[in-house]
């Protein structure tokens, strides 16, 4: 993939959880290029702070130091109302868990990132019956996410997070709860999508994901410690 | 996004109906007494109000307080004349005198109330004859032996019906005999007179066969059309106090202000209940704000997530409140049926007219809506408030 500029800019960040008394140093200083396009595996042990990483790449938190530029935005200061937005247009989740709404239809799901961007209600099925086409699940727009196997909640988590369609992906142990075979055909499909023109960033330890990848960033202790 | 919110909303208390018929029903007891009150309240206005204008809303009533008093020997027969003089906007003024006595028709017999009456009686009490005629002035002029039934006592004398041109008799201390002239309409009984109960006499036949008269016993005065009945028995009162300087020794009391007392007692007791109402509905109201703040703690992962989908701080907020709004609104329009019904069984059997109040309807569910606002505002809030990455990793 030719990169053609850098999309997500990560200077010096360092974020601090506080725990009862203790401070727990999550990041301490990560500086990070990733260009448009790009299929990026991000790898470590659990601890390391790659999921922390995600969150502040996803705007879903701030850094405690540092600067994160999303196209050139600096997104490191911003208040709720201004993340929410930015998550909503510039971003889609793919978590281990799927989080899908377990009260509503995939279909419906899949319809509510379009709701928060305020898209009109025919377009957004519309919106939403092409993404759950495009990962193979037309015939179960009614169908609640209990009642899908693992394998097609994943793939009614990916269409949600394509359907706004968003120029960065961020999936976090995307294969995590699937079997080697769902979990590969799971991942053939980011490779798709990342064949589309999307900047696709997989938090995993999973060494088939960093296969894939033509980047991979370790991290350990909450600092780089290689990119390869 | 406002159709979807309260499409989640019935979603969600459909997936938990014993709860949410629990959380709400706060708010249906309150309501339902809020609207069986004002229900009730208006029905039993509407009756009296029915039964007061029945009477003749434009008659006063003027009574003697006391024996011997100053205002007892002002109850001649001519204090009539003087009232009519003195006081504007009075019609007529008729002298009520009327005395308990035996009545026999053949073997029929019946206890009532005979009353001494001029020609002016019907008119004033809007009382209307059946069949003959009433007294006329020329029977009174010329003591004529006759009498007009009311309608029970010309039941009871002539089971048989057709009393017009009988006899019958009338007994006091002896048998007098008297031609039934006519017989009256029934009428409901009113300022203190049963006048189905009753029989009529021209009043100069009254005091010289059956009763001699000295004092009236009451004045019952008819207003001129377009009067105002409370300011003439006002100025009644002034005029009656000018004579006798003891405000005690008389009492004017006309449908007008028994309605006003009753509408009085009404409204004070609707206080009252309303009172309670609210009371219930605040109790309501905490038991709302308590299952929203259990519902925001146990869907914190779905708060999460719409969040990481990009739902803003407001929105959240917004769905938190349009839920509590719904459930409370919801509990409302149970408590408003409720209420309607039962306060319909109540005034079928106290046989009130039911006269429900729909200002009190929409009263009723603007106010369930509110307390709603008002009780999922802070659990909302609570919601909005949740950091995006601890509610997505909440377990």
């Amino acid at each position: 993939m030719t990169a053609s500029g850098t999309i997500i800019k990560i200077a010096d960040v360092k974020k601090d959880y506080i725990l009862g008394k203790a401070v727990i140093k999550a990041l301490r200083g990560v500086t990070l290029k990733i260009q448009s396009g790009e299929l990026l595996a991000i790898m470590g042990p659990s601890g390391s702070g790659k999921t922390t990483l995600m969150h502040l790449i996803g705007c879903l938190d701030i850094p405690t130091s540092g600067k994160i530029y999303l196209e050139g935005e600096d997104v490191s200061e911003l208040n709720e109302e201004a993340l929410a937005r930015i998550r909503n247009r510039k971003v889609g989740f793919v978590f281990q868990q799927f989080n899908l709404l377990s009260r509503i239809s995939i279909l419906e799901n899949v319809m509510t990132p379009l709701m928060y961007a305020h898209v009109p209600v025919k377009k957004r099925r519309e919106s939403a019956e092409e993404a759950l086409k495009s990962v193979g699940l037309s015939d179960r727009l009614t169908h609640r996410p209990t009642e899908l196997s693992g394998g097609q909640r994943q793939r009614v988590a990916i269409a949600r997070a394509l359907v706004t369609d968003p120029s960065i992906i961020l999936a976090d142990e995307p294969t995590g709860n699937l079997d080697t075979e769902t979990g590969r055909s799971i991942l053939e499909m980011f490779n798709k999508i990342n064949g589309n023109g999307k900047t696709v960033i997989i938090v995993t330890h999973d060494p088939e994901v960093g296969a894939l990848a033509r980047k991979t960033v370790h991290i350990r202790d909450g600092i780089i410690t290689g990119i390869d | 996004m406002f159709f979807e919110n309260i499409k989640l909303a019935f979603k969600d208390f459909g997936s938990n109906k014993l709860r949410t018929f629990l959380s709400i029903l706060g708010i249906v007891i309150g309501v339902a007494s809020i609207i069986t009150i004002t229900t009730l309240g208006r029905s039993a206005t509407v009756s009296i109000q029915n039964q007061v204008s029945s009477m003749g809303l434009e008659t006063i009533n003027i009574f003697p307080r006391g024996n011997d008093s100053e205002a007892r020997r002002l109850f001649t027969p001519e204090l009539a004349g003087k009232l009519k003089d003195n006081v504007e906007g009075i019609k007529d003024a008729v002298p009520i005198n009327q005395t308990p006595m035996l009545l026999k028709h053949g073997r029929d017999s019946y206890q009532a109330n005979v009353m001494a009456v001029t020609d002016d009686f019907t008119d004033v009490f809007d009382y209307e004859v059946e069949s003959g005629g009433f007294i006329t002035e020329d029977d009174n002029a010329r003591r004529k032996s006759v009498v007009v039934l009311g309608a029970e006592a010309a039941s009871k004398l002539f089971p048989g019906g057709d009393a017009v041109g009988k006899y019958i008799r009338i007994y006091r201390k002896q048998a007098k005999s008297f031609r039934v002239i006519g017989v009256m309409k029934t009428r409901t009984a009113s300022m203190r007179m049963d006048f189905d109960a009753a029989v009529y006499v021209p009043r100069n036949t009254y005091n010289q066969r059956l009763k001699r008269i000295r004092r009236v016993r009451n004045y019952v005065v008819g207003t001129e059309k377009g009067a105002d009945v409370l300011v003439v028995s006002g100025k009644i009162e002034a005029y009656l106090f000018k004579l006798t300087g003891d405000a005690d020794s008389y009492r004017v009391i006309s449908p007008a202000t028994i309605a006003g007392i009753y509408t009085g007692i009404t409204k004070t007791l609707n206080l009252f209940l309303t009172g309670i109402a609210a009371i219930s509905l605040l109790v309501g109201g905490i038991g709302i704000m308590n299952i929203m703040l259990v519902s925001v703690a146990e869907r914190t992962r779905e708060i999460g997530i719409r969040k990481a989908l990009g739902a803003t701080p407001k929105v959240i907020r917004g769905q938190f409140l349009i839920e509590a709004v719904v459930l409370t609104l919801f509990g409302g329009l149970i408590g408003i049926s409720f209420g309607t019904g039962l306060s319909y069984i109540i005034t079928v059997f106290l046989k009130w007219l039911f006269a429900p109040q729909f200002s009190a309807f929409l009263l009723a569910v603007l106010f369930s809506g509110g307390v709603g606002i008002f009780f999922g505002l802070y659990p909302a809030i609570q919601a909005s408030g949740l950091q995006p990455v601890e509610a997505l990793t909440y377990e």
